[in-house]
């Protein structure tokens, strides 16, 4: 967000100009703010600003509003408008910015707070018993300010996104609520910060600096661990693709339609990403498999295969040590893989790994034969929903693959164009297995092969 | 939890994240329960007494149960309870008031406290709680009477400031007699500064200073949110951690199970890796860095095809190839560098290519590479200990780093593994 877009320069344009007029007028009718809560206000908002956290989805999370709200009680105490105005203005220095030189989105930002500061600081005297009232009730008058504040915060800003890439308003109003519900209670502090300030003393506030930046520099570190665990499995799944390459991709893509399957049963977000990482680690345990048999482009012996077979339970012994992820870890246990009707204890999550797997496996070139058609695919999906795969896993990817416009399988699927090998027609490989189903019936695997049945049943017709 | 490796060769991975997220969901429906069943208490005494302070100090009461629910999680698995900050305020009422409080709250926190399960554990801590809430008590009346009463922020802030001192004194001298190590380890110290900061909050908010600005109930109440935001940070930290610890031994497992390594190399590696780090003076960080390189040194070997028969694996391609693996992280990258150090020769480690050697993951590498080596040579035994000593003594000179060698021996020496004429 360094660049400024040019589409904005009217607007910011406006606000600076509706700023300036708005402190004039403050200025001129109200009276002037006290020097030391300007500057100690003013110094804490830049802080804030310069300490917040971005959150993985782009939210920028700060102390600043619970500031602002003391330093507007503070000014209240005689009527200054433009002491809170200031305050905002500050809020606006925001040093990664002047360093990319991106004076735009500075002069947006000045503008935007000084205009909601003051419009909540207006707000917090709109009824002038509020905020000299006793304790409970003086706690009122925050909620007209944070409304004031977050609206005209969210006014600009909605309107800044709808000039800059013309998204639409709605797309931004689900942001609107949660956004006032996580305000009030922080602004309630801000109020017991400013009269606090009031009454003992100044001090008081800096107090408060020290749990906000515990908390602060706690969570930043939890987000860094998060994202190494991420990395890290990232780092499995490169390695995973570096023993098999005609894997190329497939863990991502699992997790991928996973996720739709998991978004059509409307998962909660933390099942999601649960279910996430529990799609691309599914495979975690052919680590165990020596290359020469995940490559193997011809049949494997009973021995081989036997070997092969084993990183199910690999997996699920390697997932089961992960606390987070052991509910969800028999996603590779074979006595789990087939769907069964009157299975209710077990949670869904394996049958969808499985399901979203087998559809992979099905659309994309393998050591032993090519990618098959979607429309193929889906009808293996269909045929098979009920008796080896969980009805509504199947369900929900056929219905979410309809919706995204899956036509054929997804570009980056195939590798025909690097073939080390010439793809047989038929044979057991990485995920494969299902050769020796059909035709090794002798070898007695019949019984406990169930993991990739969509191969199997490919090649029997 | 570390990786076990029973009887049959396989390693088991006995969770114990069905507990854990059990006994949070009883955290929460308690944390329910005391809310509720507070809120009732309080309204029924503000109608009782309409004109006394016994409603808040029920609800402050119900404060201090809630937080001994909620709790701080340090890195080594014990906490400090949210509580301790109200506790504080607890005590700057009258002392009849202050010990009927911290009692009556102790109680009902003994009946919904989740863990421990065992009641002698539970009144063990209920003891402890009473214990640091009476150094917060007596340091508290000696530092007023000493700084004089309430007249001006300063003086408060003081006597307060030397309360929170007092109660930690007393929490240290608790874990040091119960053999724990010091609360102000790791992230202890920065809990206890936002815990003490908001414990001080608090009880100005309540209270005020000279008679002005005293907020009353919700003083505490508000000011407990910047705690209650540390708290969840604090929980999000810590479970974000485990699951990242467990990742890296899920695939410190892959070598094993694979069958290159020897089962239980990884984690047996990591512990005497780790001894010999913290007998060279390595600090912790260090020490984790060495820790995660240890468990995962063979990861790179899964991902290489099997040497032709009659050779053996080359063991720098192995570490480079983990090397490789580890450096696209960022926090692992101490790690990779300490992995491809590891089968360098003792002098060659001083001339690494990599200017991003330290003299730490120098030190690192050679700590790894002797417990590594110890490791093959006792193939887990103990009583193969000294013979594997004597084998890594007798190799040329420039092969393992003497210095630990000598920890080693040292750290041998110490557990009683090695028996001297």
């Amino acid at each position: 967000m360094s660049t400024f877009p040019t589409q904005l320069r009217w607007l910011t344009g406006a606000v600076l100009g509706a700023a300036v007029a708005v402190a004039v007028i403050c200025g001129l009718l109200r009276p002037a703010p006290a020097a030391l809560p300007l500057v100690l206000f003013g110094a804490l908002m830049v802080f804030s600003e310069h300490r917040r956290v971005v959150l993985p989805n782009g939210v920028a999370v700060s102390a600043s509003l619970m500031i602002c709200m003391a330093a507007i009680v503070v000014f209240n105490r005689n009527g200054s408008l433009l002491g809170p105005l200031l305050v905002g203005v500050a809020s606006a220095a925001y040093l990664p910015h002047l360093r990319a030189g991106s004076r735009g989105w500075i002069a947006f930002n000045a503008g935007v707070f000084a205009l909601a500061y003051t419009a909540a600081a207006y707000a917090y005297g709109v009824v002038p018993h509020w905020p000299v009232a006793e304790m409970p009730e003086a706690l009122v008058a925050a909620v007209p300010a944070t409304l004031a504040f977050v609206l005209v915060n969210w006014v600009l800003l909605a309107a800044s996104y709808v000039i800059e890439d013309g998204r639409p308003v709605r797309e931004l109003a689900h942001n609107l609520g949660p956004s006032l519900v996580q305000a009030v209670p922080f602004a309630f502090v801000g109020v017991c910060l400013g009269r606090l300030y009031l009454d003992v003393g100044p001090a008081i506030v800096l107090l408060l600096v020290v749990p906000i930046l515990v908390a602060r520099d706690t969570f930043a570190a939890y987000l860094e661990v998060k994202r190494a665990n991420e990395e890290t499995v990232q780092m499995l799944v490169r390695a995973l693709e570096a023993k098999d390459r005609y894997t190329a991709g497939h863990a991502e893509r699992v997790a991928n339609y996973a996720r739709l399957i998991g978004e059509e049963l409307r998962f909660s977000p933390a099942r999601l990403e649960r279910l996430r990482f529990a799609a691309l680690m599914h495979d975690i345990g052919k680590l165990v498999v020596p290359n020469h048999l995940l490559n193997k482009p011809g049949k494997l012996t009973a021995e081989e295969f036997a070997r092969v077979r084993m990183h199910e339970a690999v997996s699920a012994q390697m997932l089961s040590h992960i606390d987070f992820l052991a509910p969800v870890a028999q996603s590779s246990l074979s006595e789990h893989t087939v769907y069964q009707p009157d299975d209710a204890k077990h949670p869904i999550e394996p049958y969808i790994v499985m399901v979203a797997d087998a559809y992979d496996a099905m659309t994309s070139t393998r050591s032993y034969r090519q990618a098959l058609p979607f429309d193929v695919a889906i009808a293996e999906l269909r045929e098979k929903a009920g008796s080896q795969f969980h009805p509504e896993c199947t369900a929900a990817l056929i219905r979410a693959l309809a919706r995204e416009g899956h036509e054929a399988a997804p570009e980056d699927a195939t590798v025909d164009d690097h073939w080390a090998i010439t793809p047989p027609e038929v044979g057991v490989g990485s995920a494969g297995l299902g050769d020796l189903i059909t035709d090794t019936g002798p070898l007695g695997f019949e019984t406990d092969t169930n993991a990739t049945d969509a191969d199997r049943s490919e090649h029997s017709r | 939890m570390r990786l076990r490796a029973d009887a049959t060769g396989a390693i088991s991975a006995a969770g114990d994240g069905e507990a854990h997220a059990d006994a949070t969901r009883q955290v929460r429906l308690r944390v329910a329960w005391v809310v509720v069943g507070s809120l009732v208490a309080a309204v029924t005494v503000h109608v009782a007494q309409p004109h006394s302070t016994a409603g808040g100090a029920v609800l402050l009461a119900a404060g201090a149960v809630l937080g001994e629910l909620l709790v701080l999680r340090l890195d080594d698995g014990t906490g400090l309870p949210l509580s301790y900050a109200v506790l504080i305020v607890l005590i700057t009422f009258s002392p009849a008031a202050a010990i009927a409080l911290v009692l009556g709250a102790e109680l009902v926190a003994f009946v919904v406290r989740v863990e421990p399960r065992r009641l002698v554990a539970r009144a063990r801590i209920g003891i402890q709680r009473i214990l640091v809430a009476a150094g917060a008590l007596g340091t508290y009346r000696v530092a007023r009477h000493t700084f004089g009463g309430h007249e001006h922020l300063g003086a408060v802030l003081g006597v307060l400031a030397v309360t929170v001192v007092g109660a930690l004194v007393v929490d240290e001298l608790l874990r040091l007699a119960t053999r724990k190590r010091s609360g102000l380890a790791g992230r202890g110290s920065v809990a206890w500064t936002a815990l003490g900061s908001c414990a001080v909050l608090m009880s100005v908010g309540y209270s005020g200073v000279n008679g002005r600005g005293a907020l009353g109930v919700w003083g505490p109440l508000l000011f407990s949110i910047p705690l209650l935001a540390t708290w969840y940070s604090f929980e999000r930290l810590d479970s974000i951690s485990r699951t990242y610890r467990q990742t890296i031994e899920a695939l410190a497992m892959a070598p094993e199970l694979g069958g290159v390594v020897r089962m239980g190399h990884a984690e047996r590696v990591a512990a005497l890796a780790g001894d010999i780090g913290r007998e060279l003076g390595l600090d912790d960080t260090n020490i984790d860095d060495l820790e995660t390189a240890a468990l995962l040194h063979h990861l790179g070997q899964v991902t290489l095809d099997e040497p032709a028969p009659g050779t053996r694996v080359d063991l720098r391609e192995v570490a480079e190839v983990t090397a490789a693996l580890l450096r696209d992280i960022e926090p692992l990258r101490a790690a990779a560098e300490i992995v491809a150090g590891e089968p360098l020769g003792a002098r060659d480690s001083m001339r690494h290519p990599s200017s991003r050697i330290t003299a730490a993951v120098g030190a690192s590498s050679q700590a790894l590479k002797v417990a590594s080596a110890f490791d093959d040579f006792t193939e887990g035994e103990d009583a193969r200990s000294a013979a594997a000593l004597e084998a890594l003594y007798s190799s040329p000179g420039y092969v393992y780093n003497s210095r630990a060698l000598e920890a080693l021996e040292r750290i041998l020496d110490r557990d009683g593994r090695v028996r001297r004429a």
